[in-house]
């Protein structure tokens, strides 16, 4: 059994070598946090109005805190997702300098997420073909960024020192989203109908 | 008979009358058992089924000169047809509220969409009433009526999951891990973080809008699948999911074959609800010349569709009803061939009825006119025959305490309603009906930007209580039943008398909350 655990070892330390440094990771994760809660607190303040005509404070709470649950949730899995990237990418490609190479594929994916919902606002669904097109463009959009980012070394030392002062908003949203976790699971766990 | 000696002074004889005792003690207990069974055979089911927005203007059975229904016909060929039957709420929400507590929307508060029940009524909930008496089933494909439903989840031994007969099941806050906290978890889920809404955007950045894409590219697979058998595309409701009319049909008659012990069974199905999706059979229907009266733009009114496009939209909705028709016919077969029919109570009935006139179509409304409330019921008593028709007016909170009764409950005292003519009511002609619609107010507030009604003795009072308007509609509905003469101040005495009653109503549902 010794060889297993030589080989889990192994793989082990190698993942932990590919993955960002924790430090850049939480940052990344506190922007990702930052653009979701954002946008679904701006959801929630546009319902709020009509909600107050028929749910107590407490259950207007409630919602909020699933919301903030689900925040946490979506932005775990996003960062988790660009950690994974990098580690299975080439180093060179995405682990170096990965607090703005994945922040700028965030923005992207953010953009691509409101086109996307505003072709469907107005009853369309668009075919596969054009999504394709879109996400390419996205794509090319991003690598141009990360290209220029690379080159213009103050840009990208800037646009970094930008992104680490969200970081302050992880100390608001994190502890939401567990109070958020909490509460959701307390309501889920007992009998919690009005 | 000998009085028994003390013990230890048992004559032989006493010994052998205990004895010749035992084999009738023990016979006893058999027969209570077989008695209870007997009693439980003879309890009978009460399956209450409901159409979403199904006005009685537009069912042939109840005068509409369209033969929308001839299944549903057949079914009432043996039933008791209820010819003046209301619903006290103008759409889902209020409507299913007073269905299934037997309340008013003013006692309910279950007034805008969205809202539930407030929790004083919570426990009041049809299913809670019949616990213990009978075993209950709740399945709505209706996500608002589902969340009212849901606040009584206890009390449901099986509530079946809304989207469980649909061709796709698009929904997260009805899974079992939020079953105990549906009304928050629906809000939340469905409408901040994953519908777009009104504000246009989904609360979640990134999962919603990739899964609301992937879903929608589904539909669009769906519709061309059923193109034939659908050409306007499947039945569908904002975030419902599609489904065949037919599919929900069998997937609620196989609901049914699964009951083993007297049961309450609630089953709302959303057709004949928009958007209408006729079947290629009926899509060319009603190609009539049926001309329906062109009734002015209401002051009131959230569109102004003109006449032609009422016309269209309301032979549309025919076909869809006939379509219905067609599927639902299995159902009504199903009851009678598996012995439903003999040892069941049946009520087929509506939430709220559709409008179409006066430059509204659908039921997003605050205006209250017959089409919008009068809605069909009819019930089927175990192994009726022959036909019986009732035209004192009904209303859906009467359902609750018929139900009651009907499985030997004291029908509760909160209960506004009362017990239906035919079902152990009397046939009350001067019994005053109302309808609320308050989507406006708040749940936990008095009363103040409503449209409410009266009804009594075949008069309609209708009161617009805006801000913006303010007005009195007085209708006699027996001789002007399209509402066209408004009688307020040509009738002062009769419209001063429904006037106070409705004046003096609303004053006592409100001080509860005058003082908040």
């Amino acid at each position: 059994m010794m060889w297993l655990r030589k080989i889990l070892l192994q793989t082990l330390e190698s993942l932990q070598r590919r993955l960002p440094p924790s430090a850049q990771v939480a940052a990344v994760f506190s922007f990702v946090l930052f653009l979701a809660a954002g946008y679904s607190i701006y959801s929630f303040f546009f319902n709020l109005p009509s909600s107050l005509y028929y749910f107590n404070t407490f259950e207007i709470i409630s919602v909020f805190s699933y919301i903030m649950f689900f925040d946490l949730f979506e932005s775990l899995l996003v960062t988790a997702v660009l950690a994974a990237v990098s580690a299975f990418l080439p180093g060179k490609w995405f682990r170096e300098g990965f607090v703005y190479k994945a922040v700028l594929v965030t923005l992207a994916l953010a953009a691509g997420s409101i086109l996307l919902q505003n072709a469907m606002l107005m009853n369309n669904v668009p075919p596969l073909r054009q999504v394709a097109e879109g996400v390419l463009i996205l794509a090319l959009v991003c690598a141009v960024l990360i290209l220029l980012f690379q080159k213009i070394l103050i840009l990208q030392k800037t646009f970094v020192n930008i992104i680490e002062r969200f970081e302050i908003f992880a100390y608001i949203y994190i502890p939401l989203g567990v109070i958020g976790s909490i509460i959701v699971l307390i309501r889920n766990l007992f009998q919690w109908q009005r | 008979m000998a009085a028994i000696k003390p013990h230890g002074d048992l004559s032989r004889r006493d010994v052998l009358k205990v004895l010749s005792l035992i084999p009738v003690v023990s016979m006893l207990q058999p027969l209570g058992k077989i008695l209870g069974e007997a009693a439980d055979v003879g309890t009978p089911n009460v399956i209450v089924i409901v159409f979403d927005a199904w006005s009685a203007h537009d069912v042939g059975l109840l005068g509409y000169p369209r033969q929308t229904m001839p299944n549903l016909e057949r079914f009432a060929a043996n039933a008791i047809v209820y010819h003046n039957h209301y619903s006290a709420g103008t759409f889902t929400v209020p409507g299913t509220a007073s269905l299934l507590t037997g309340l008013y929307p003013w006692s309910h508060r279950a007034l805008q969409l969205g809202g539930g029940i407030i929790r004083p009524h919570i426990k009041h909930e049809v299913f809670t009433a019949v616990q213990g008496a009978l075993s209950t089933v709740g399945y709505t494909q209706n996500t608002y009526a589902d969340v009212i439903m849901g606040q009584a989840e206890k009390y449901i031994n099986n509530h079946i999951r809304t989207g469980s007969f649909n061709l796709e099941d698009d929904f997260l806050y009805n899974l079992p891990v939020f079953k105990n906290d549906t009304l928050i978890s629906y809000a939340a889920i469905e409408d901040n973080i994953f519908n777009l809404g009104g504000k246009g955007t989904t609360g979640s950045l990134f999962a919603a809008p990739i899964s609301n894409y992937l879903l929608s590219r589904q539909k669009l697979l769906l519709n061309e699948k059923w193109a034939k058998e659908y050409p306007d595309g499947l039945p569908d409701s904002d975030s419902n999911g599609v489904y065949t009319l037919e599919g929900v049909v069998e997937g609620v008659i196989q609901a049914l074959s699964e009951i083993k012990e007297p049961t309450f069974a609630y089953l709302h199905f959303l057709p004949p609800h928009e958007p209408y999706d006729p079947t290629a059979e009926f899509i060319k229907a009603f190609d009539d010349n049926l001309h329906l009266v062109d009734k002015p733009v209401h002051p009131l009114a959230y569109k102004s569709v003109d006449w032609s496009g009422l016309q269209r939209r309301r032979r549309l909705y025919d076909q869809y009803l006939a379509s219905w028709d067609q599927a639902v016919h299995k159902l009504f077969d199903f009851l009678q061939t598996s012995g439903l029919r003999d040892n069941s109570y049946i009520f087929v009935t509506a939430d709220h009825g559709e409008l179409f006139e006066r430059g509204e179509t659908g039921h997003f409304t605050p205006l209250i006119y017959d089409p919008l409330v009068h809605i069909p019921l009819i019930v089927s008593k175990p192994g009726q025959t022959g036909r019986r028709d009732i035209s004192t007016p009904t209303s859906n909170v009467d359902i609750l305490p018929t139900v009651a009764r009907l499985t030997n409950i004291t029908p509760p005292d909160w209960v506004e309603g009362a017990l239906l003519p035919g079902l152990g009511g009397i046939e009350d002609t001067n019994r005053s009906i109302f309808v609320m619609d308050a989507k406006e107010d708040s749940s936990y507030g008095p009363l103040t930007k409503f449209s409410a009604s009266i009804s009594r003795n075949g008069y309609r009072l209708t009161h617009y209580h805006y801000s913006t308007y303010e007005g009195f509609e007085l209708y006699n509905l027996v001789d002007d039943p399209e509402e066209l003469e408004n009688l307020y101040d040509a009738s002062p005495s009769i419209a001063h008398s429904l006037q106070d009653e409705l004046a003096q109503k609303i004053a006592d549902v409100n001080r509860p909350y005058e003082k908040k």
